[in-house]
């Protein structure tokens, strides 16, 4: 997987992309707060204090106490005031009983309050210090889901060559052999191909042109077209590729040998070839391999289950379904926290107690007086006993240990 | 002072003006000043029949084309999707007001002195490894549903079809905008010279009702160049009206009209600088190369039967859904950008049971062999698939209720679509609605996001591909928050 091209520039914990910074200061981190926490008392509905929040204008009238920004001393505006008041205050903002503000929007609020709080003006415009820029970049990542990505960026055997450079080169060889080049992301060196448009024009002498991209490709398609196993030759030398399109070729199972340098190649298509069951075996040290299509070859299904075998990392995926197991657990009780206010208790919360004989007495246990200690249910014969316990539940210890019921499985979550 | 006035005169305002051709209007404009300076104006050099922006994609893309299966009029998602079996015991009783929330009616139902529930007569079944629930009006779809995700969450506040899906289609329920796939020709280019950056289709439908009109805009470009408007195929006869040469005309003299007629107009734009002018120069080229690539690829008969038989029996014949759909495939290995078919009627206001089987008959075969034909190509991983409509189809009966028939009003608060392809996790259902299908407890998805989720997949930002048009920067997602659906993204 690679990351968004905005995000390998920048560094990994803190600044946000170009995007980010374009965005107007105020829609960016002013009207999300307000819409969140303010705009139920303080918007279109309904104005206490006169005060409404659902617009730039609406903000900067402000409202009874008068305006929320203070050009003059900006550190004193009302509306640091109202956010900043201590817990308690009845003059904070929100009020008591409200959803508040997170440490991170408070934060945000008042950078952009002392930095003038001007509508204007766009993030990036306001230069904000490394810390603001750090939570806007965290916000971002949440935002674009960055955070699902959890694998590495694709690895590049070869060093690419500069983008600039390749660009040029990349418009000529696309007009002169009718093909397709483009680049794959903003400001990255890579480059897709597409050959198949040239149909069976595009033979080997013209992927021997595309030979001194080979460095800057990632992906290549080349299916219909007219390449040999020479051509493919040529592919091998193309280590940066992680999709190769062959599909609808003259190629054979020789050719699959070529392939093997590709150690990036994540999806080969090869429907409609020659291949066979013997040729797949050249594709085991392909680790990155994760779909290859084998519709109209002579493969059959034994022989493509065979591949899919030897590429299994077994213990890899068991330790994945153990790790998948955990997580359902945890979201699960997670689940059942949410919908029901309660969490999820342990079984023998309501199981029968540890022990048959009173641990303060050694008298039989009632069943009705117990008491949990240390996640057990401890019973005892009579309430003052069950007090004795609870004062001092040490000094019980052993006669506890000694009076555990020895078939009671003890239900430890 | 006349070559001033009579250039002033020629000059297209949005030349002027405008963005488009910004270049042209510069030049145009200091001409005026110092008219020397247009007789040295560069001429524009022959261009890449769909470039794609300078920058885009913004990141790497899972997807490279767009199909966009649109059911227009709105199919019901409680007898399709949205499986609410309590609703069987709430048999005509009255939506409750806790539910209702004061949404506002259509017309159609505000007379209503009542909102009996008419719940669903069909049958629902757990279907592929996911278990996903489909309803039995749609046994094919049911067969791929491990490539699904199925959102059961969107949203809009559109109530009525021409906002609705000039919403959805273009944006924006004002018309004026430019459509998805005008957007995508716009930023991404296409990759065919042959081919338009982005083809629709409208094939016929089967419910016994006149359908919702449809209108050009929802393929349209609105203020982007014109260029990148959708092109319409006819569902029957010729695919494009006029294409073929008359008798009398080959290839030959086509070639030479062309090239002269190019040359008038590279004339005519030397003076007057009008960007439209570059557009017809372009489509009378990309014309005179589809009457080669049209031909090509109207001519299923070299399909083996085996394909044939994933879309279903109506695929020989022109003009239906399914034969629209193994156009689509097509259309997308021939390096088309974007692909929208509009499948119309299933606005089931009332006999619904009539006519939604109907109207599942005619998609319902056919979406599963466009899944299952993109993957066994290898092409399901680069091909973003969207089926869905422009709201969804309320809870409660319009008209009269019975237990074997009922019908149903228009409904923006939940509905459901699907995605499939590259870039998206399939075997999944995403959000959920409350008991009665009527309003949404988890996971909201407003059509912007769906929009913005799109644009991602292709490797777009949503927020970054953007027009200066009226003083704003306009963008498919608008000025309100979007953002790309994290939870189906693979």
């Amino acid at each position: 997987m690679i990351f968004p091209a905005y995000l390998q520039s920048a560094e990994p914990s803190g600044s946000p992309s170009p995007a980010e910074l374009d965005q107007s200061a105020f829609q960016q981190i002013a009207r999300p707060v307000f819409e969140k926490y303010c705009v139920s008392c303080h918007g279109s509905a309904r104005a206490r204090g006169q005060l409404r929040l659902n617009t730039v204008q609406e903000f900067q009238k402000g409202g009874k106490s008068g305006p929320l920004y203070d050009s003059d001393n900006p550190s004193e505006s009302l509306l640091l005031q109202r956010i900043l008041a201590p817990e308690g205050d009845d003059q904070r903002m929100p009020p008591a009983g409200k959803p508040q503000l997170a440490p991170d929007e408070i934060a945000l609020l008042q950078w952009w309050i002392q930095a003038g709080a001007d509508p204007e003006k766009t993030v990036g415009q306001l230069n904000p210090p490394a810390s603001i820029q750090s939570i806007l970049a965290a916000r971002e990542r949440q935002s674009m889901g960055e955070l699902a990505n959890l694998t590495a960026p694709s690895k590049a055997p070869l060093t690419p060559k500069p983008r600039q450079e390749v660009l040029l080169i990349a418009n000529q060889l696309a007009d002169t052999l009718g093909i397709a080049i483009s680049p794959l992301a903003e400001s990255e060196p890579w480059l897709q191909v597409n050959a198949s448009l040239a149909g069976s024009a595009f033979g080997d002498a013209e992927l021997a042109q595309l030979e001194t991209l080979s460095s800057n490709l990632r992906w290549l398609n080349l299916a219909g077209t007219g390449i040999t196993e020479e051509g493919v030759k040529r592919v091998s030398k193309m280590r940066n590729l992680t999709r190769l399109h062959l599909e609808r070729t003259a190629l054979t199972d020789a050719a699959l040998l070529h392939l093997q340098p590709l150690s990036e190649l994540e999806y080969l298509n090869l429907y409609g070839t020659q291949v066979t069951d013997a040729g797949l075996a050249s594709l085991r040290p392909l680790r990155n391999l994760r779909r290859i299509y084998l519709w109209q070859t002579q493969v059959t299904v034994d022989g493509a289950k065979a591949l899919q075998e030897a590429m299994e990392d077994k213990e890899q995926i068991t330790r994945w379904e153990q790790e998948i197991a955990r997580l359902r657990d945890q979201i699960n009780r997670q689940l059942v926290l949410v919908d029901t206010g309660v969490p999820l208790t342990p079984k023998k919360a309501i199981a029968a107690p540890v022990n048959a004989l009173c641990p303060v007495s050694g008298k039989p246990v009632d069943a009705s007086k117990t008491t949990q200690h240390e996640g057990q249910l401890i019973a005892f014969c009579c309430d003052q006993c069950k007090a004795a316990f609870e004062k001092d539940p040490k000094s019980f210890q052993a006669k506890l240990a000694a009076t555990d019921r020895p078939t009671e499985s003890r239900n430890k979550e | 002072m006349k070559l001033l006035s009579d250039l002033a005169r020629r000059q297209s305002r949005r030349a002027f003006l405008g963005k488009a051709g910004v270049a042209a209007g510069r030049i145009a404009l200091a001409s005026l000043l110092f008219p020397e300076i247009l007789r040295s104006a560069p001429a524009p050099k022959r261009e890449r029949a769909h470039p794609a922006l300078e920058g885009i994609p913004h990141f790497t893309p899972k997807a490279r084309n767009l199909i966009y299966l649109f059911m227009n009029g709105a199919p019901s998602q409680i007898d399709l999707w949205d499986y609410k079996p309590k609703l069987a015991d709430l048999y005509d009783s009255d939506l409750p007001d806790s539910i209702r929330q004061g949404q506002r009616l259509t017309t159609m139902t505000s007379g209503q002195k009542r909102f009996p529930i008419a719940p669903s007569i069909y049958q629902f079944a757990p279907h592929g490894q996911c278990g996903t629930l489909v309803s039995e009006l749609l046994p094919h779809t049911a067969q791929v549903v491990d490539d699904l995700a199925v959102i059961k969450t969107v949203h809009t506040e559109a109530i009525n079809h021409d906002p609705a899906a000039t919403f959805i289609l273009t944006g924006n329920m004002v018309p004026g905008k430019p459509s998805i796939g005008a957007w995508l020709s716009y930023g991404l280019g296409s990759e065919s010279e042959n081919l338009p950056a982005f083809v629709v289709m409208t094939p016929r439908w089967s419910a016994k009702r006149d359908a919702q009109a449809l209108y050009q805009r929802l393929w349209g470009s609105g203020f982007l160049p014109s260029r990148h408007q959708g092109v319409a195929l006819r569902p029957k006869g010729d695919p494009v009206l006029f294409l073929n040469n008359p008798p009398g005309v080959n290839a030959a003299s086509r070639r030479c009209m062309l090239d002269g007629l190019a040359r008038l107009n590279q004339a005519r734009f030397e003076v007057s600088g009008d960007p439209e002018i570059q557009t017809r120069i372009a489509q009378y080229e990309m014309a005179f190369r589809m009457q080669t690539s049209i031909p090509d690829l109207t001519d299923i008969s070299k399909e083996p039967p085996s394909v044939l038989d994933l879309y279903g029996p109506e695929v020989t014949q022109p003009g239906t859904f399914a034969a629209s759909a193994l156009m689509a495939r097509r259309l997308v290995e021939r390096g088309v950008r974007v692909v929208q078919i509009l499948h119309r009627e299933w606005d089931h206001h009332g006999d619904l049971p009539r006519d939604l089987p109907l109207q599942c008959r005619d998609v319902d075969h056919a979406c599963k062999g466009l899944i299952l034909d993109l993957k066994q190509r290898g092409l399901l991983d680069e091909t973003l698939v969207v089926w869905g409509g422009e709201f969804g189809r309320t809870v409660y009966c319009q008209g009269e209720l019975s237990r074997s028939n009922y019908g149903r009003d228009h409904h923006p608060r939940c509905y459901t679509m699907w995605m499939a392809g590259g870039g998206i996790k399939g075997g999944m259902v995403y959000g959920e609605t409350d008991d009665f299908s009527y309003n949404i407890v988890r996971d909201p998805v407003h059509i912007r996001d769906l929009n913005a989720t799109i644009l991602h997949c292709l490797g777009i930002d949503h927020r970054r591909l953007s027009y200066s048009f009226q003083g704003l920067d306009q963008r498919l997602t608008g000025t309100e928050p979007a953002s790309p659906i994290q939870g189906i993204l693979a």
